[in-house]
């Protein structure tokens, strides 16, 4: 992360002089990227400062006034079953990288790189587990595989074969792998795609047989790539809530993430647990984060580019075949199973396995009842609101950060484009907490808890590096001549962003939009701490009812979700495309 | 060495299936460097790529050393990695993980019969000291220059001693001035080594300069082979002559033939041509003539000179190129050693040089003339 003070930033040639210092600060342009910056930077640095807090205190949101302290790390620490969480956090979120980008890898080289049939269905394959969120995902996987009542369970036991109990490590391990693979897809995608076929060809030339290039030129340019993959997987996996929730509570596997909660629910709430755990988890993180940028930087694969440039599919021979077999396999797996189940159980008035007898009672009535109970409708409308504005000021707010780091010389700017891209660090249980104790415990001259606007407040800021990825390379993009041209033909700054830049960055601008919405509405693990009786959102909803055991509501649910949720990919993936917006 | 009968590659487009090689026939004897000339598109990588395995062909014969290596009505083919070649990609593909020497040594760890680790060793430093880089054996490849680069990956083509040596347009990424040094380096390994080679190219000098043979080709083609020297002076294909920058091209009718060849009349101004022998008045021909052919003159010294007005003047330095008219057709014409230059409006006379004037005779000149060809393809 670019965290340091560009000091290269040129001082301006000709220092003004210094009566009109006062004037160059009021101006509007001024003002609009200082709020943007300080916005930005509120955002990233209340939640880590107050978790960071709170770990240090006694008596956090206590009555009594507390003292500095490192008891709660020391308890923490010393705690009876801290190793066998760490252990279990390492071995669940550590296999489901291998795993996923095995898998994700695998995918990525037989659609990108060789001869494979069907290349069009496996990219569909692989990117939809993307848009079904987290939640609906674990889900579907545990009516499929709950040990007693799982569907796929009862075929395996009909076929002779022995159950799979998806409340144990490996079931967290199975469920995680499958939903987070699309990740690895694209990272691999992107690698093999950069990866010039003449090395590869080079290899075949020079008589190395092509398993030998497969193995020595092939694997070894993409190893980079996979290890920085594999530990972005692994961030994911340890930080994220809903796995670890509603598959490894139930089976008696805790994790850092169902610690933290767990901490929280008991009364008194755990304060210090909670804390040291989260500024751990935050820390793993950041580390991993940091290793996989360098291990992405250093790769050698970017360094050799030409003209004669090719990356070509690579004829496999009959491995062709085993290749579409993996496909067809993956995506009844990944993909088709899980949507099935939702879609059987939305339209059964109660949960059953499906039989030629259940689909006399086939019902649309859980549909109906997202329209017709009030707490549905109203985390629909939550839901909605919520993203529209979380899209809103993400979109904004990113639009003049990138145009600070991108298109001034202002100092100061590399930090500020380190700090936008902060939240992708801190894991979104962390940033969860750490909104909840700001709002609960600073002394504001508002309240946000138990409102909608502390929902926006968190969706904003994990959503903001997401809209930055968008917006900088499209900003990059608009020449520097465009604006001068406006600012000398006498439009001011602002008129001149307005008139220049919006309409060029529109596409980028409307897919950030979308993005940061779809995201929004599939958040679980930051939203759960901040909901309150009245402001649950659908995820949130989703997951009471699954807990509360109304299946069918919560597929219906999920159904429209999904289906909602296609809809904003689709308008995503029109506009990358047609505007040929670089999408990481 | 190489021989390539009715090959065929046919590339599935989604609306178009084009044949990138269109039935091809081809025999490079051993120890020659054959270069395969052509604008971008017309099938020359595609025909190396052939050769080196690297696609597999649709239909017809390939053989290297008389052993056959593709044939697809018999099921045959060898795969890249068993056939002896040597091959020198355009963006050198050299394997960034692995130092100059790792690279080096590859085709001979990597290749069956594996030559042990200790003889391999001397072997590629043998072959990096014959391009000159036994100092950079044991750097990252990354860090080496395009020019240095390039040395690596033709010393690594050579290494296990092929039969075939392939250049896929070895030298087009490499800056000017370090081009002609890096051909004439290639040709004199080649000839040293007395390997056979394919050099793929769409630079026309590159062409001349390296080759014993230069085959031009086009859709899928071959057009013409011969000498560089042949083909550079008669070239017997108006494709050919327009690629290899004949940029003056007039139409014309056989007036009357003789011994000392035919006047041929391109509307209201007739030419002497010695090279066209047997040709009948009546017959359509095609003139082509270099822009440095032409003598130019304020004042008129022939009496068939041809009158005409100076339309566009540029400056290169060493030569002035301008754009006369002469009646409805505009030639261009290059001067070398003018001080002063002519300016639009100047009234000039042109003497065409019968000794270079190429003459295409009508049928071989319809052939192909549709397809536009720039003056100086892609260079």
């Amino acid at each position: 992360m670019a965290l340091l003070v560009d000091e290269t930033a040129a001082p301006p040639v000709e220092a003004p002089p210094r009566r009109r210092d006062w004037r160059q600060l009021l101006d509007p342009r001024y003002i609009t990227l200082a709020v943007a910056a300080l916005v930005v930077a509120y955002l990233a640095l209340v939640p880590i400062g107050t978790m960071v807090y709170s770990s240090l205190r006694t008596n956090f949101l206590g009555l009594a006034p507390g003292t500095w302290t490192f008891r709660n790390y020391i308890n923490t620490f010393t705690s009876d079953g801290f190793g066998t969480l760490v252990l279990n956090s390492f071995v669940y979120a550590g296999a489901t990288a291998i795993v996923c980008t095995v898998i994700g890898f695998l995918l990525a080289w037989l659609v990108a790189r060789t001869n494979t049939p069907g290349k069009g269905f496996a990219r569909v394959a692989a990117l939809v587990p993307l848009i079904v969120p987290g939640i609906l995902n674990t889900v579907a996987w545990s009516l499929l595989l709950s040990p007693q009542r799982g569907t796929a369970n009862a075929a395996l036991r009909h076929f002779g074969l022995p159950a799979f109990n998806v409340f144990s490590l490996h079931g967290m391990i199975f469920v995680q792998s499958m939903h987070v693979v699309p990740i690895a897809y694209l990272m691999g995608v992107a690698a093999f795609a950069s990866m010039d076929s003449s090395l590869e060809e080079a290899s075949l030339a020079s008589g190395a047989s092509p398993w030998t290039t497969f193995r020595v030129i092939t694997l070894r340019m993409a190893r980079p790539a996979m290890l920085s993959a594999a530990l972005l997987m692994f961030i994911q996996t340890i930080s994220t809530f809903e796995v670890p929730q509603l598959i490894g509570v139930p089976g008696r596997r805790f994790v850092f993430v169902s610690r933290i909660y767990s901490a929280l629910q008991s009364f008194p709430p755990d304060y210090g647990t909670v804390g040291s755990i989260g500024i751990f988890v935050l820390v793993i993180a950041a580390v991993g984060l940091w290793m996989s940028r360098r291990m992405s930087a250093t790769s050698v694969v970017q360094t050799i580019t030409g003209k004669g440039f090719r990356a070509t599919g690579q004829d496999i021979g009959k491995w062709r075949w085993a290749g579409f077999a993996f496909f067809v396999v993956f995506f009844l797996v990944a993909v088709a199973l899980p949507i099935l189940m939702l879609i059987w159980s939305s339209l059964l008035p109660g949960f059953e396995q499906p039989s030629v007898d259940a689909l006399h009672r086939l019902t649309l009535s859980n549909y109906a009842q997202i329209f017709q109970r009030p707490g549905l409708v109203n985390s629909v409308k939550n839901s909605i609101i919520t993203a529209l504005a979380a899209g809103l000021i993400v979109t904004v707010l990113a639009a003049l950060v990138a145009y600070i780091t991108v298109k001034t010389r202002l100092r100061g700017r590399g930090l500020l484009d380190g700090l936008a891209t902060v939240p992708i660090a801190v894991p979104s249980v962390v940033m969860g907490v750490g909104i909840l104790y700001w709002y609960l415990a600073a002394p504001l001259p508002f309240h946000l808890y138990g409102t909608l606007a502390i929902l926006i407040v968190a969706f904003v800021t994990i959503t903001l590096p997401y809209g930055m990825r968008y917006i900088v390379p499209g900003m990059a993009q608009i020449k520097d001549e465009l604006e001068e041209a406006a600012i000398a033909s006498g439009a001011g700054w602002w008129q001149s962003f307005r008139r220049i830049f919006v309409p060029l960055l529109m596409p980028s601008l409307l897919a950030a939009f979308l993005y940061a919405m779809i995201v929004s509405f599939r958040e679980v693990s930051a939203a759960i701490f901040l909901y309150s009786s009245g402001t649950e959102v659908v995820s949130i909803q989703i997951f009471d009812l699954f807990s509360n055991g109304s299946y069918p509501v919560v597929a219906a649910l999920g159904v429209v979700l999904v289906l909602f949720l296609s809809i904003l990919a689709g308008g995503v993936r029109l506009l990358t495309r047609r505007f040929g917006i670089r999408n990481g | 060495m190489i021989k390539l009968t009715g090959v065929v590659k046919r590339y599935r487009g989604r609306s178009v299936t084009a044949n990138a090689v269109d039935g091809i026939d081809l025999d490079i004897p051993e120890g020659k460097l054959v270069t395969l000339l052509g604008p971008s598109g017309c099938g020359k990588t595609t025909t190396l790529r052939l050769i080196a395995g690297l696609e597999r062909a649709d239909a017809g014969v390939i053989e290297i050393g008389g052993q056959v290596v593709s044939d697809p009505a018999r099921r045959v083919y060898v795969g890249p990695h068993r056939r002896p070649i040597g091959i020198v990609f355009q963006s050198y593909a050299i394997w960034p993980h692995m130092t100059v020497l790792q690279n080096v040594m590859f085709p001979l760890v990597a290749s069956r019969p594996r030559t042990p680790k200790d003889k391999a060793r001397p072997l590629a430093m043998a072959a990096l000291d014959s391009v000159g880089l036994t100092e950079f054996a044991d750097r990252p490849a990354p860090a080496l220059s395009g020019g240095q680069q390039q040395r690596v990956a033709l010393a690594r083509a050579l290494v296990r001693q092929p039969k075939v040596l392939l250049l896929d347009e070895p030298l087009s990424n490499l800056d000017k001035g370090l081009r002609g040094r890096m051909r004439d380096e290639i040709r004199e390994v080649q000839q040293r080594l007395g390997i056979t080679t394919v050099f793929v190219t769409h630079d026309q000098d590159e062409a001349l300069a390296i080759s014993d043979d230069v085959v031009v080709m086009n859709t899928g083609n071959v057009v013409e082979r011969g000498l560089p020297q042949a083909i550079y002076t008669s070239p017997q294909d108006e494709f050919t002559a327009r690629f290899l920058g004949l940029s003056n091209n007039l139409r014309g009718v056989v007036e009357s033939a003789g011994r000392n060849g035919a006047l041929v009349n391109c509307g209201r101004r007739t030419l002497l041509c010695r090279g066209l022998a047997n040709a009948e008045p009546g017959d359509e021909v095609s003139l082509f003539m270099r822009p440095e052919s032409f003598r130019l003159s304020r004042r008129q010294h022939a009496d068939d000179a041809w009158p005409g007005t100076v339309v566009f003047s540029i400056y290169h330095g060493d030569c002035w190129d301008y754009h006369v008219r002469v009646d409805e057709d505009v030639l261009k014409v290059r001067v070398y050693q003018e001080k002063i230059g002519l300016t639009h409006g100047d009234a000039v006379f042109l003497e065409p040089d019968p000794d270079s004037t190429i003459v295409i005779s009508g049928n071989r000149a319809a052939a192909g003339s549709d397809e536009p060809v720039p003056d100086h393809a892609e260079v």
